[in-house]
This record gives C-alpha cells, structure tokens and sequence, in this order.
C-alpha cells in the first residue's frame, strides 16, 4: 500500500479515537480505542498467519462465524467507513452507489494488511452492489459467493439455504484442510455465543445509560476485527467496569435517548453517532448492522447432530433482521421491541446514499414508530463530511424537541 | 431582566432584546464577513439605545447557521424550535410554521400545546430559498425587494418546474428570449417555491392556522402564491424576519426565570 | 428455569402414579389407556397387579355394552375423557405419558449417532391423520365386539379358550394385541411357550415400528398412530391451556419450528395473534422456551403461566 495513503487513512482514524478518548464512558475504552487504531492491520489476524490459520474475509453479517472457526480459519470483516478510500473507485462505480462498498472496494485497491491477508472473501449476496462488488474483487482475490435467499418465508427459501450452508463449510474444509466435525462446531458455537452474550450484556447496561451510544457502537463494531475469545474477555471486562460508575448514567439521566437504526454507521466515519451526542442526545440502542443486529440472538442447538449444528447455525444468521429479506415484518417486530425495551423517545434512521433496502422501509419503520408516538429523524447521508452543519441541525432540532415532549 | 436572543442567519443577522419579556428593541443587519467583532459591535449599538450595556444582559440565546459564533452565549437552540416558540407569541393558535430563509426552509409542525412534533428542513440546496429568488430576479434586471410587487402585476404566470440556483439563471435568461414578461417569469418563479414550500408543509399535515416567517415572507408574492397551494390562509407576522430571533431571546427568558425560580 | 429440567421429573413421577397407584383408578384416568400399552413395554406391570387393568376406556366400554359393569359408569369414563380434554388438551401426552417418556430418551440417545429426519410436510399432514382412523377403527371395534353375535364368530377360539371370562365381559379386549402381553412375560420369564398368543407377532410388529420410528423422527409413534394421543388432540384447539403467540415480536427465527418434536409450524408460521395450538401439540413446551422474544407463552384460560424467552446471556 502506498504510505501516504495509509497514513492519511490511519491519521482519520486517530482523529476519531483521540476525540472519543477525550470523554471516554470508562477506562476499558481505551482497549477498543487502541484496536480501532489497528483496524487496518489487527494484530490478531497477523497472530494468525505468523500460526499457518487461513484468513476469510467476509462482508456484511450472513456468513456464519461459527462455520470459519471451526475449520480453524480467522474470519475479519471488510466492510470500510473511510471515506478517503472513495475516490479511488470512480470510474469503476457509479457516483450514486452506496458509499460503503465504494469505500471497501476502493480500499482494497490500495492493498492495506488486512486485505493484503485473506486468503479467500466470502461476499454474501444480500444487496445489489455487495453481488457486484464480489465481481469486483473476484479479480484479485479468490471470491466466493454466498447465495443468501430474499425471503426467509418460504420452506424453499430455507432448504436452499440449508445446502449453501454445507456448500459453505466444504468449502472451509476445502480450505484448510481441516474437517468440521461435531466438536469443532460444537466449540466454535459457543465462542460466539459467548461473545453474543457479553454484548448483550453490555446493551443491558446501555438501558441505563451507562456507556455513550459513541462508545457502544464502538465496542460492536470492533467485534469483528478481534480475536473473538479475546474480545469477550475485554467486554466482560468493561461491563464490570461501567457497572459501578455512575459518570454517564448521571451525565445523560435526562436526555433524550435514541435508537439507531438504517444502513451501517461504519468506523472511522463517525459522524452520527458524535453529533447526537454532542447535541444533547444519547444513543442507547441500535439494530444497525456494525452494533446489535449481528449479535443479537445466539445460535439455539436443538439437535446436537452435526446436521442439527449446521441447521441452526444457518437458522440463526437467516434470523438476522437485514431488510434485503422481503417481507420486512421481522425487522419492523424487532425495531419495535428495542424501542419498548430500551425506552427511547425517538428514532435516528440513519439512510447512506444508494441504500435502496433501508431507504424504502424508512416510511413504514416511520409508521409503526408513529403508532408507538414516537418520533423519527430521517439522516440522509454519506461518508463525506461536507454535510456535518446541515446534520447537525437537524439532529439538534429533533433532540430539542424531544427533550420538549421530555420535559412534559 | 433583560435578555437576548440573535439569529444568526448566512445573509442576514437579527437581533430581539426583551426587557422583562416584553420587545424592547430589535435590529436586522447583513452578516457580512466580520463575523463575530461585527455582531459584537451592533449589539453593543442596539443594548446602547436602549442606554444599557453587554453586562446588563441576563442571558444570551443564539440561534441559526452562525449559532457559536456569537459568544459569549448561554444556550444555542436551532432555528426550528426558534421560530415555533416566537411564531406562536405573535400567532396563538399557530400549528404550522414556514421559515423561508435566505439559504434554507424549514417547516414545523406544532401541536395543540405549542411544542414541535414533527419538522422538516430542506438546506442542502438553495432550490427554493430566499437566495434563489434573489438571483433570479436580479438575473431579470429586478431589486429582489420589488420582485413580490413586481411578481403581484403578472397576468400569464410561467409555470416553471426546475429551481436550481445556478442552473434556473440561464433558463431564465432564455424564457427572456423568448419574449415572454418579468413579471410571469417572476411569479411562475415564486409559484415554484410556493409549491415546494406547500409540499413540505402538507406533509406535514398543513394545520391552521399557517405562519410564515422569514426573510422570504415580506413578499407579498409569496404570500398569496402559498395562500393557493395550500388553499388556506397564511399569517405573516408584522415582522416576519425577527420570529427567530424572538424565539431564541424567550428562551432567555425562560432560562433566566428558571434559574431565579 | 429450563422447563424441560421440570418436565422430564414430572413425566416419571405421573407415570409412577398412574400406573402403579391408586391415583391411577381414579375416575379422571380412564382416559389414561396408556396402561394398556404400557404392558406391551412393561410386562413387569401386568404380572404386578396380577390381571389387566380395567382403565382402558375401550375395555370399560365394552364391559358397559354386555353388561358386566353397569352403565352409569360410561358417564364418569367419558365425562372424564372430555374434562381432561377441555382442561388440558394433549398435554398429558407431554408430561405424563410413558410412550413419550421413552421417546423423549430415545430422541436424546438418537442425537449422538444420527440426526433426526424431517418429514415431508404433505406426508405429515396426511400421516396425522392416521391416528384418528386407528381410533375410530378400535371404538368401532369395540362397538361391535360388544354385539355377542358379532364377538362369537370374530374371535379367535384361543381367545375364548384362555380367558372365558374375560371374553364374556368384555369381548374386545380378547381382540387387543396388548392383551397378549401376559404372553408375553411369560415367555420372558420363561413360562410355557405354547402359550404364544396371536398376537404376538402384532406386539412386535407395533414395538419394532415404535423404536425404528422413534429412532429416526422424535414423537413417530405420538404424530401418526397413538389412537390415545388422538383422542386427546381433538380438544387441543378448544382447551384451556393453549400456546400463545403475540405475532408483533416474532421475528421468524425458526427456533420453535426446529425446536418442536411434534414438527408443529403454527408457532412459528402464524401471523396473527391468538391460539397457535396445533393438533399435534403435545405442550413439551420447548417452542416456548426457545423462543427468544418473549412471543410465544403457555396460557390457560387467557391468563400467560409461563413465558420462557429467557434472558440466555445472563451470567449463570
């Protein structure tokens, strides 16, 4: 990678992790702050290689964990939220394309460590752009294609994706030369399990408000760009810790709390989640798809059989409440039962330009919150920071108001 | 107690003093590129009038695109909540706000007790904005303050449908070729904002009774054009332009009541 | 809680009292013919109480019919059928059923060599129905067995040979296979082989096709031929206790299909909110428990008893 590109995407990132160390919510902030530092070159993807393991990139939240791990390879997520990345791609992708596959494929382009280490990219095909950007990068880098279905409905829907599953681990198998038997699987569930819970941990002492939205979606975020095992230990770690301060728990006690939701608010394009907070507002829940939506529900084994692992392992990812399903019942259900849980007083439906899933459910998530009397603000945005004053006044209109209707 | 509130407009800066909540004095002055020293210096002139000084000043709430640059200020609030609060003091009963700025408009629903429930703001770009229409009509050979009068004299209204601020100027200039007059160009022009304005207004859901604030609002073009699209009648304050700042020092008001009570 | 560490206790304890207490000959337990069947398993039963038990609603009807009880008695056996019915629906099949038990057990034994097989959604609905043409062919049967005319040239002569009595009083139960379980043990216990009942071979047959059906598919023998479970499943879509489910926090994971050993799809399926009990509902209860949203819940009468959705990521 050329150097000055890496070190103007590593001095964005430094930007971002020195203005979040300022006001962190805890000490055990600074754990993730440095591994956000190393997203370009994590520390255990180089661990890794230096032991032999095989690398497998992934996009988006569909490609089971658990399968990857348990053929002894390392899965890292390579979805970008650097803007500067962007401009590489023109010509290649159109101007209105959403930014973050621009931003991903325009990274891998520049050839930084963490791409520079897969040895294979398992591209589901959720939305249009991730199928072309798999076309994209199939020319440098062994692709494969993950045909996830468009509805989880049907009985079909679900058989096809029973054998994409099995396609999928014989090719891990194929990969590593490792078999996947029933012990492998068995573990690698309950490692991400494990680390499901801890966040679920974390989100249950995000209903009190005590770490800021900036930070949690953080500690989400760097989840997957961690040694899975070592990332729960730091999380445990951290939950222990902002259990006993009062800091932001008294710092946000009356502001108005909101729920995150739309297109990927991706690291190190931060902007969002800085201005709410900036404004007055706090974020204490979120479905997006670098926070909960991936590590919400864990893999429930009904049947301890191998095809009973990989059933449920591939139920739980089609759980995933991702708007490139169709009809978007589930994840309209699941908005809902966040906001009652987490006791929001309104809505951010954050809408990256190109985005065409989020963006055509934004009016029917509008809804359903209205039916709850709850208000939404729909950001539409991308990762340039031109539009920073123009955001800031609208999230600062709607935190006033919320803090109006509050206040009663 | 005296207070104030100052709207921080990319044209335009307006001030509102209030002694003891009434309107003592007010003052509309272009922002300019002195920023900050210039917005010092014409309050120091205003609070001067009225024979006080910056120290006699309780509180300080500044609102719009230069919010925090004003300093020292005691609160910032956006030019939304602004508007509502000082449109619903010169209209009781407002239930919708229209703010037509220089460079952005911004519409707020209210409900029955005054507080904003829903809003929408369009800045991104100047379609529609005070700043569109005064390029136009400039572009046509006409002072934007006569537009409105000159848009009222129209008898064959164009009906234009792209508002671009850079790109409506040469439209402009070859619907001039083609012979057609200042006047139905102008208000085809303020027809134009007015159903953009209308359209955000109804989505909304366009309750009476309707404000208009804003720079935009003195002209009457404006008025009567919206007063069709939405098919309801429009009040316009008698000084339309200062509701922001108006909102903005009652909520100095408020904070310096608060913090005596 | 996990609700299955209270269910599987509860199945052995309900099954010790049914069958090996007095609580058993209650008049609510006619509808519990599952002693009957237990002889075929247990043969250790019959030669306990010394003779068959008279629990059978089949057999108690029949010795109604010729006169050998009286029959007043059909009101206490079928009253109690239809309360426990209305009460509890199939629920006892989940919790106090020996057949289920030994299911239950098998099912887990099963995970360790082979997964289970999912049968094809046309021929579960149609197999379904096979239990309830079992029951009315034994009820018909038993019916009919109890016109003399009809017994006399229908039964076999061993029958009337080996127990006069009993095939004076209750001409059906000469004809039920799990009769021969007294052959049964005897051969078992190494009594004279001669007197191999007909029906042997059938006691086989049924438990061959028991343990090879629960081997590859849980509950085989409770979806498609328990004719007892049948009786019990006509009153699961009208009964007080119920499933549940509140359709606004479901967000289609699966678990409960997955989860379900009776291959139940309402749970999951259904839309609208309201009863999702299907016919084959037996109340295990693990939809409930899988269920991480808090959607579905076991109610009775309306009112939720349990709820399940538990908070998994707790520290145990």
């Amino acid at each position: 990678m050329v150097e000055t590109e890496l070190a103007g995407l590593e001095q964005a990132i430094t930007q971002i992790t020195r203005e979040l160390a300022r006001q962190p919510s805890a000490e055990g902030m600074s754990y993730y702050y440095e591994l956000a530092g190393r997203s370009l070159d994590p520390g255990y993807l180089r661990e890794a290689k230096a032991q032999g393991k095989k690398v497998v990139g992934t996009f988006c939240t569909l490609v089971p964990e658990e399968l990857v791990l348990a053929a002894g390879a390392v899965p890292v997520r390579l979805c970008s939220g650097f803007g500067a990345t962007i401009t590489r791609t023109e010509g290649t992708c159109p101007a209105s394309l959403c930014p973050l596959v621009k931003s991903s494929y325009g990274l891998w382009l520049s050839t930084p460590p963490i791409a520079a280490q897969c040895d294979v990219v398992a591209v589901p095909t959720t939305c249009d752009a991730k199928k072309k950007l798999a076309e994209l990068l199939s020319d440098r880098v062994p692709v494969w294609l993950v045909q996830v279905p468009s509805t989880k409905e049907s009985t079909e829907a679900r058989r096809a994706w029973g054998r994409q599953i099995v396609l999928l681990k014989q090719q891990l198998e194929n990969l590593t030369g490792r078999r996947i038997g029933r012990k492998a699987l068995r573990t690698a569930i309950a490692i991400c399990n494990q680390k499901r819970a801890a966040l679920r941990r974390l989100y249950e002492l995000r209903k009190e408000a005590r770490i800021w939205g900036r930070d949690a979606l953080l500690v989400a975020d760097t989840s997957f760009h961690d040694d899975p095992v070592q990332w729960t230990r730091q999380t445990d770690a951290l939950c222990a810790e902002i259990a006993q301060r009062d800091n932001v728990q008294q710092a946000a006690a009356n502001l108005p709390r909101l729920l995150l939701t739309g297109s990927p608010v991706v690291f190190p394009t931060w902007k969002l989640p800085m201005l709410v907070e900036e404004s007055g507002g706090i974020i204490v829940a979120d479905d997006i798809c670098t926070g909960a939506k991936a590590l919400w529900d864990p893999a429930y084994v009904t049947e301890s059989s191998l095809a009973g692992m990989l059933e449920a392992i591939g139920e739980r990812a089609l759980s995933i409440t991702c708007p490139c399903f169709a009809p978007s019942t589930a994840r309209l259900n699941r908005l809902v039962q966040l906001s009652r849980d987490f006791r929001v007083d309104g809505i951010l439906y954050h809408v990256l330009r190109g985005c065409h899933l989020y963006g055509m459910e934004a009016q029917a998530a509008e809804d359903r919150f209205r039916e709850l009397a709850l208000p939404t603000l729909r950001v539409e945005t991308d990762y340039s920071l031109e539009d920073t004053e123009q955001l800031r006044t609208r999230v600062e209109a709607f935190v006033e108001m919320l803090s109006a209707r509050k206040l009663e | 107690m005296l207070v104030c509130g100052v709207d921080v407009g990319c044209m335009f800066t307006k001030f509102v003093i209030l002694r003891d909540g009434e309107v003592a004095a007010q003052h509309i002055m272009e922002s300019g590129v002195d920023g900050a020293a210039g917005v010092d210096e014409a309050l120091a002139q205003l609070l001067a009038s009225l024979g006080a000084t910056r120290a006699d000043l309780q509180a300080v709430v500044t609102c719009g695109l230069g919010r925090r640059s004003v300093e020292p200020f005691d609160k910032v609030v956006s030019e939304v909540s602004a508007c509502a609060g000082g449109a619903r003091v010169v209209c009781p009963g407002a239930r919708t706000v229209m703010d037509l700025g220089a460079h952005g408009i911004r519409v707020a629903a209210l409900d029955e007790r005054g507080r904003v429930a829903s809003f929408d703001i369009s800045d991104k770009c100047a379609s529609g904005t005070g700043c569109f229409l005064d390029i136009m009509s400039r572009a046509l050979g006409v002072e934007p303050l006569e537009a409105g009068k000159v848009a009222l004299c129209a008898k064959n209204p164009e009906h234009i449908e792209s508002m671009c601020a850079v790109f409506g100027e040469s439209e402009v200039v070859s619907l001039v070729a083609r012979g057609k007059s200042r006047e139905d160009i102008l208000a085809g022009l303020v027809d134009a904002v007015a159903r953009r304005v209308a359209s955000m207004a109804k989505r909304l859901g366009g309750q009476q009774e309707v404000v208009l604030v804003g720079g935009v609002a003195k002209n009457p073009a404006v008025v009567t054009a919206l007063e069709r699209a939405l098919g309801s009648p429009v009040r316009v304050p008698d000084e339309p332009q200062t509701v922001g700042a108006l909102g903005a020092a009652l909520i100095a008001h408020s904070l310096v009541g608060s913090k005596a009570g | 809680m996990r609700i299955q560490s209270l269910r599987n206790p509860i199945q052995i304890v309900l099954i010790l009292l049914l069958n090996f207490t007095f609580i058993g000959g209650l008049v609510i337990s006619p509808f519990l013919p599952v002693l009957r069947l237990t002889t075929v398993i247990n043969p250790f039963v019959h030669i306990i109480k010394g003779e068959q038990m008279h629990l059978c609603p089949l057999g108690t009807l029949g010795r109604c019919l010729t006169g050998t009880w009286s029959l007043g008695l059909l009101l206490p056996l079928f009253g109690g059928l239809i309360l426990v019915g209305l009460l509890v629906g199939r629920a006892l099949c989940g919790w106090g059923c020996p057949f289920g038990l030994v299911q239950d057990l098998f099912d887990r034994v099963r995970t360790l060599w082979f997964s289970r097989k999912k049968v094809r959604e046309d021929w579960h609905a149609h197999l379904s129905g096979l239990k309830y043409v079992l029951l009315a062919f034994f009820a018909l049967l038993a019916l009919a067995m109890s016109v003399p005319a009809l017994a006399n040239r229908y039964s076999e002569e061993l029958f009337k040979a080996h127990w006069p009595d009993l095939f004076q009083a209750a001409p059906f139960c000469a004809l039920c296979f799990p009769m021969d379980a007294s052959t049964l043990a005897t051969l078992i216990h190494g009594a004279t082989p001669g007197l191999l009942g007909p029906y042997t071979m059938v006691q086989l047959l049924v438990l061959v096709v028991f343990f090879a059906g629960a081997a590859l598919v849980p509950r085989f023998w409770c979806r498609y031929l328990c004719w007892v479970g049948a009786t019990g499943s006509l009153f699961n879509r009208v009964s007080l206790l119920q499933l549940r489910k509140r359709s606004a926090s479901c967000t289609k994971c699966g678990n409960c299909a997955r989860a379900c050993p009776m291959q139940c799809r309402a749970p999951m399926d259904q839309d609208g909110d309201g009863r999702v009990t299907e016919q084959g509902c037996v109340f295990c209860l693990k939809c409930v428990e899988s269920c991480p949203n808090h959607t579905l819940s076991l109610s009775a009468g309306g009112t939720s008893i349990y709820q399940g959705g538990r908070a998994w990521w707790k520290r145990s």
